[in-house]
Formats: C-alpha cells, structure tokens, sequence
C-alpha cells in the first residue's frame, strides 16, 4: 500500500515540495487527505475533490442548459462550461469532448469543442482518480480496452465515455480502480480481475 | 484516594469517541459522530460557486457552517426554528474552521458544512467541530491541519476534561469549550462559562492541549478506515 498522509502532517523529505504541499517556518506540511508520491519531488495527491481546471486539458462535458446566447456544460468542476450557439447548435444532454484554452485566476474556464461524442455512455468517477484510470503511457486504459473490446474516451475531469458492448464489465473495473487507487501495482491487478470476469462470461 | 466521576471516568479521561467518515452518498465529504451520548452527523459540500455574485470575494473562498438541533435530541422538545444558541454556535464554528481551511485556493466560491445534532449531552458544539474536520478531509479540502477540539472545565471544585451534561448543572460549573490546530498549537476557539481563577484557567487550558492531540489520532485513525486494502 502507498503511504496516506493526513492534513497537517509534516513532510521530512528534503526535497523540492509540489501539488497538495504548504510551507511554514521552513518546514512543509500536507494539505489535503490523499497519497504521498516521492518521486521527483514530493506532492500529495487528494483522495477526493472536484476537478480543478487547468490550461490545455482534455475534458467532457455534457450540455445541461441553455439560454438565448449560450449552452452551459456540466464539466464535474466548481464551476459551468459555456459556448455560444452562434459557433455550435447543440441539444440537452449531448456530449462533447472539449479542449480548456485558457483558465482565469477566479477559476472561469474558456472551452473549445473538439467534437462531439455519439455512440456511448457516459461514466462518471473521482476526478482526483483520472490519473490511475490511464496509467502510466496509458498502461491501464489500453489494458481496459484491449480486455474489455471497447474504447474509453478519458475526460481529465472524471466523465469517461465509453464505446463498446461490455458496458458493465466496464463500469465494475472503472469503481475497482476508485476504490483500490492506493494500492501498488494497480494495472496487475486490474489485469487479474479482468480475467475473472472474462472467464465468468 | 483517587477521584472518579459519577459515570466512573477519570477526572481528565474523555468519553468513548467513535467516528465514521463517509456516511452521506449525496454530499461530497461527510462524517459520523459519536461521542458520549452526543450523536452528530456532519455534511460538507463545495467548494461551488458562492451566489448571489455580490456576496463573493474575488480573492479568497468562504466557508459557513450552520450548526442544527434536532428537535428530539435535548430532553424537552426543542423548537426547531434556530434560536440565538444555534446561530451563535454556527458563527462562532464557522470562524474556527475558516483558519484552517485555505480561502485563498478557491476565490469566489463557498465550501458548506451542515452539522445536525440529533442526540445532545453537554459539548456538542465540540463533537460537531471535530467531526467538521473529518468531513472537510473527506471532501477533500485544502487544509493547514485537522482540527481538534474538546471541552474542558469545573465541577464541584475539580478540573474535568469533556464534561457531561450533569455535571455541567453543578453549582460551581464552568465549561469551556476548546479548539485548536494540533501541529501549530494554534488556539481556534475558546469560549467559557463562569468563574475560573488564574491557576485553575492554566490547568484547565494545559489538559484541553493534551486532550487535543488525543483526539487528532482518533480522527486519523477514522480517516484511515477509508483505505480498504485488497485481499
């Protein structure tokens, strides 16, 4: 299991602090409950939380409501994704896969659409979560497709879009990996499990 | 002769803490609370966007906490419209939690915490607090530590840690409640009620730091049973 830290506690590597981190009287501490990474630098990362934005993300939204000017999108964040219906005529509830072009110091996003999504269901998980769902060179997410036959479209703020038939086999893998991210050697055991359920079938 | 307390407890022993974190599915962090015979739940929602607009400060969050007695929870029905204690209660929480959840990280929105009070024996502004910084964890909220918290004060001439509610009707009673930010030692809340002289205030403040630490490992110890591990 990886080491868990707790808001407060007192890092004692010295080495370069980063995400999840805070510094006071030289020494750093943890902000947030999540996961101690050690490698180049440390940083924390929470365990749970909504998306925060950041500039030149991939993310998925789903258009929630409109008005005479705009269509907002729900994007699992703090805040609505707009654009403007004089670029796109889009319907309630259709999905996009959207680029982020710039984010502000409040935290207001300006999306871009790079298309949009058909075919598929929509998954939500953990924004905080996103990370270990697509593995280091997408270890994990080719793993998934390759076992599953389907193809994941991985929004960086925790809404999947998954294409293929085994659509349960997904969602029971997608709430593994919510649930056992702390754990070491995730894609092996991911891999186990996958291969259970396939001979289940 | 060693003193005990009429439930049997040590003059500086607390009562059973039990915490469970994660209770409410809808919200995005929540914990259980049982302390004594209090019963609190708590619900944390946010960071969202604070509306109305005017009330939003471009450069910091706010976080509020309304503070709720169930009706059922004292022995004489209480109104459940929130009364002057209720909104003191959630005024003076909210201010304890502000310093130590970072405003500053989320500018112009809100986090909500929602404690209910639905079984009351004495310190239950102080269970609600503690369990508020499970819950805040649990959302996960930037936070410079986990706040702890426990009252302390007088009864028939002793010092007593976490006082229940009879021995808070004692004619010498005082009770304090008692906030702190562990690792800093940072005081975040201090009320009192009654008389306490200087020596006695010392002592009173000296237990309530020891019980402090206490508590923050038992809110570690509850946050950890949120990491299953895979057999």
């Amino acid at each position: 299991m990886k080491e868990i830290i707790f808001p407060g506690d007192e890092i004692k590597e010295n080495t370069k602090t980063g995400f999840g981190t805070y510094k006071k009287n030289g020494k750093a501490y943890s902000k947030y409950l999540g996961i101690l990474y050690k490698d180049d630098g440390v940083k924390v990362i929470p365990i749970s939380g909504k998306y925060v934005p950041k500039e030149s993300d991939i993310i998925v939204g789903v258009v929630q409501n409109e008005d005479n000017y705009v269509y907002l999108l729900d994007i699992n964040s703090h805040k609505q994704g707009v654009f403007f219906k004089r670029n796109q005529t889009a319907k309630l509830y259709d999905i996009y896969l959207l680029r982020v072009r710039t984010v502000n110091e409040v935290k207001d996003i300006d999306i871009e659409i790079i298309s949009k999504l058909t075919g598929g269901e929509l998954v939500k998980l953990n924004p905080r979560k996103v990370a270990r769902l697509i593995g280091k060179n997408k270890s994990m997410q080719t793993l998934i497709e390759t076992k599953t036959d389907s193809r994941l479209v991985i929004g960086l703020n925790g809404l999947v879009y998954v294409i293929g038939e085994n659509m349960e086999k997904v969602k029971e893998i997608i709430s593994f990996i919510e649930e056992y991210s702390h754990e070491d050697n995730l894609t092996n055991k991911v891999s186990d499990v996958l291969d259970k359920m396939n001979v289940k079938k | 002769m060693v003193k005990k307390r009429i439930d049997g407890r040590d003059l500086n022993e607390l009562r059973p803490i039990k915490i469970i974190p994660s209770v409410i599915g809808r919200a995005d962090g929540s914990a259980y609370l049982e302390w004594g015979h209090n019963k609190v739940i708590v619900a944390v929602y946010g960071p969202r966007e604070l509306l109305p607009k005017h009330l939003s400060d471009p450069t910091k969050g706010r976080v509020t906490f309304t503070y709720r007695m169930a009706p059922f929870s004292v022995s004489e029905r209480k109104n459940p419209k929130p009364g002057r204690r209720d909104i003191e209660i959630s005024k003076v929480v909210g201010e304890a939690l502000s310093h130590t959840v970072m405003l500053e990280e989320f500018p112009g929105m809100t986090v909500d915490v929602y404690a209910q009070i639905l079984d009351a024996d004495a310190g239950t502004r102080v269970s609600a607090l503690t369990a508020a910084a499970v819950a805040l964890a649990d959302a996960g909220i930037p936070m410079k530590d986990l706040i702890a918290s426990v009252s302390v004060g007088k009864a028939n001439g002793n010092i007593l840690a976490d006082l229940t509610k009879s021995e808070e009707d004692a004619p010498d009673a005082v009770d304090m409640a008692f906030a702190m930010l562990p690792n800093s030692e940072e005081v975040v809340l201090l009320q009192m009620d009654g008389v306490l002289s200087e020596d006695e205030y010392d002592k009173a403040i000296k237990i309530a730091k020891e019980k402090c630490q206490e508590i923050r490992g038992m809110q570690v110890d509850a946050l950890k049973s949120k990491f299953k591990t895979l057999k």
